[in-house]
């Protein structure tokens, strides 16, 4: 199993042992040279670490765990990176071949579990069988739409001698990992970008997965086309693109959702619709023909009508249409963003991130890191009001340095999620903002950066609430504020007790040196930030309602 | 047209992997889709398996269906046919008490007129076998119920489309193609 793994160019791997996988642990201690493993302290930080390894980096996370609990535990991490599209292998103990289905202690049939939740899933019974799964399993977790991959292993199959051989998979009959763009369909959506007025790019994660940054740049330079991001589309074009015109959704910027409604034509690239993006499906986009392309063919027409939908690599499909398309100007259609993007500025984001008085505000806090770290650093959030508040004040000057649980938004995925991106890029500053709920979910993973010395910087976005849920109790409950209040430990006493760095900052005027502090330590650092407590995240759109119909705050509409 | 719901029979072809079939209903059972029949086994085709399953739905829910199957690694190819787009049959077994079937007098006649036939006969019971579609087998369970049944049985549907070649071979040849340009690359 390990020289498999060493086969595919895995050097670090996410675990935590247990009696069903002892055989390879056993084995582990011996390439402790070429295989870094990083003890966490519960299988969920093992599999939200791989992903955040994966994410920053493009490269497979690998996971090593138990059978039954140990397996169980990494489940929601599966589920998470099923939806966000991460490739992960996750390899876990299982009770021998004998035993299966006889609860044995620490049996859990995970083949069944994750089943729903996997690109795929194989029991691996038999020795003979390692090197065929592995070298399937990587290829499978890493091509076309990428995905989580687990492998059950038995404790004979383990245990079992072999000849051993290994030879890459790079073709399986039964998987069309990138189906090739249909050239029809390309000329088609060459021939309605050159005829609209109107057009627009909405892209998500896709480009990122594709490498495509460059393919979209030159392909909206041509078509001079205006481009929002999703939220895990984020840092795939640079903040200060001239074409690139924020985020989409639920807590988007204003303009890129009033575009998505005055648009004749929307061209949709690797991504999905979420309902977060689109809001009420039926008012989306209504006035617009549109494009989808995306590499995995049943999202295409699954959410939103297609005019036209592209199945293909979204760099392969961007980088044929840019060939087909006329050089365009759309200047009157470009600054139409200005109008929206103003408004937004003074009602939303300068009272945001420049208060004059009262709390410190949560996108001041995100606005001052991204200021002092020059957008240079990769930002990983948690679940809430800090990961809305992280993406809308976060800049990016570099591909992949967002990392955040998107569809499933699963919080305590922050922390673990940290680890894993330092780990992938440990010359990157890595800043993580996270609420106080959400860091309470997995805060033992401050033992693995004690121990492995992992440098995060890990900012607490304080306000002693569930933020989000208490915004929604607010706005959309009558003010019924059912479970929502916390009290907090002493976090800068807890980060001491780990031997973290660690700063409370609760005054303005110590917020830039705290935050300078902060990223100038090469360790890991805890800022607690103690924020305001009633902060609402503005702009949103309701749920259930059109993207057309943005609240400025508690009681302003945008009128456009 | 979209949003009528209509019965589908859905055709896959797949590899034959543990775990499977429990992924496939899975699909169904997620999107709220019920399965009225299935029926599994293998196929001509060394190799591969085949998995009939019944449902009802829109064209478009049953549709995203099979493109989730598709979407299963060791799932081939999943076809969708309305009935009208295949010739389908299901098969009915009908025990019934001998002395009845004697004291009628008219088994012959049901028999000829059902497309029927006794497959076992002893003392105590007759086993009659039918196949057709669902009404039909129903029309002669109804027929037999005056004999008293003393148990039936019905299998899942099956059925084959109505073009000339069986679909999977084609796709399987593509594959084959695909394997080689595969090769070549790397070589």
């Amino acid at each position: 199993m390990l020289r498999s793994l060493l086969n595919e160019g895995v050097d670090t791997v996410f675990g935590y042992p247990g009696g069903q996988i002892m055989p390879v642990y056993d084995r582990l201690y011996d390439y402790g040279d070429s295989l870094r493993h990083i003890l966490v302290r519960h299988e969920q930080g093992a599999i939200h670490a791989a992903q955040g390894y994966a994410r920053v980096s493009g490269k497979t996370g690998v996971v090593l765990v138990t059978s039954g609990p140990g397996a169980t535990n990494v489940l929601t991490g599966v589920a998470d990176a099923m939806t966000d599209s991460t490739p992960v292998v996750v390899i876990c103990g299982q009770v021998p071949s004998g035993a299966l289905g006889t609860d044995a202690f620490q049996e859990a049939d995970i083949i069944g579990l994750t089943g729903p939740i996997t690109k795929w899933n194989y029991q691996i019974r038999r020795a003979e069988d390692v090197a065929w799964a592995v070298a399937r399993a990587f290829h499978i977790a890493s091509t076309g739409r990428p995905g989580p991959v687990v492998l059950d292993f038995t404790k004979d199959a383990q245990l079992g001698m072999i000849d051993y051989s290994y030879s890459k998979c790079s073709f399986i009959r039964s998987y069309l990992p990138e189906p090739e763009a249909d050239p029809d369909a390309l000329d088609r959506a060459a021939a309605l970008i050159d005829k609209a007025r109107r057009p627009f790019v909405v892209f998500g994660q896709g480009i990122l997965l594709s490498g495509a940054q460059s393919e979209l740049t030159e392909f909206l330079r041509k078509g001079d086309i205006p481009a929002a991001s999703t939220l895990l589309g984020l840092s795939a074009l640079p903040s200060d693109l001239e074409y690139f015109c924020g985020m989409t959704g639920m807590h988007g910027n204003i303009a890129p959702n009033i575009l998505t409604n005055s648009c004749d034509l929307l061209i949709a690239v690797g991504m999905r619709f979420d309902d977060r993006v689109t809001g009420v499906v039926s008012e989306y986009a209504r006035g617009a023909d549109v494009i989808h392309i995306d590499i995995d063919p049943s999202e295409i027409g699954k959410i939103i009508p297609v005019t036209v939908g592209i199945a293909a690599d979204a760099r392969k499909a961007l980088a044929e249409l840019c060939k087909r398309i006329s050089k365009a100007s759309h200047t009157e259609w470009r600054q139409s963003l200005l109008k929206p993007s103003q408004i937004e500025r003074e009602k939303v984001i300068e009272p945001e991130i420049h208060p004059a008085q009262g709390a410190i505000r949560m996108g001041e806090v995100v606005d001052k890191v991204a200021e002092i770290s020059a957008h240079k650093a990769v930002i990983v959030t948690d679940v809430g009001q800090n990961q809305m508040v992280a993406a809308r004040y976060s800049k990016f000057c570099e591909p992949r340095s967002f990392i955040s649980s998107g569809g499933l938004g699963t919080m305590g995925f922050g922390l673990p999620a940290a680890i894993g991106a330092k780990v992938a890029a440990p010359g990157r500053q890595v800043c993580l903002f996270v609420g106080d709920g959400g860091i309470q979910m997995t805060l033992q993973e401050l033992g693995t950066i004690m121990q492995e010395r992992i440098g995060v910087k890990i900012v607490i976005l304080n306000n002693n609430w569930l933020g989000n849920v208490r915004q929604w109790q607010e706005l959309f409950f009558n003010g019924r504020y059912s479970q929502t209040r916390m009290m907090n430990p002493d976090y800068i006493a807890i980060a001491a007790a780990y031997g973290i760095r660690a700063r409370r900052v609760s005054e303005r005027q110590e917020l830039g040196d705290a935050i300078r502090e902060m990223l100038e330590s090469d360790d890991a650092f805890v800022l607690d930030a103690c924020v305001e407590e009633a902060e609402n995240v503005m702009p949103m759109v309701p749920p259930g309602r059109g993207i057309g119909h943005i609240m400025l705050n508690e009681s302003e509409l945008y009128e456009g | 047209m979209n949003e009528l719901t209509k019965r589908y029979t859905v055709i896959i072809y797949s590899e034959n992997q543990i775990g499977l079939l429990s992924q496939i209903s899975n699909i169904f059972t997620r999107r709220s889709l019920s399965i009225w029949s299935l029926s599994a086994g293998a196929t001509a085709i060394e190799g591969i398996h085949s998995i009939t399953i019944v449902t009802d739905g829109t064209r478009k829910r049953v549709q995203e269906a099979v493109m989730q199957l598709e979407k299963r690694v060791d799932v081939l190819k999943a076809y969708l046919y309305t009935d009208e787009e295949i010739v389908y049959k299901e098969l009915a077994l009908y025990k019934v008490p001998t002395s009845e079937v004697i004291d009628h007098g008219d088994i012959e006649d049901i028999l000829a007129r059902s497309n029927a036939k006794i497959v076992e006969i002893n003392r105590d019971f007759a086993v009659i076998v039918k196949t057709g579609t669902t009404e039909e087998t129903n029309s002669l369970y109804h027929e037999l119920q005056k004999y008293g049944i003393m148990q039936f049985q019905r299998s899942g549907r099956i059925g084959v489309s109505r073009e000339r070649q069986e679909p999977i071979t084609d796709f399987l040849n593509r594959c084959e193609l695909r394997r080689d340009s595969q090769k070549d690359k790397q070589e």
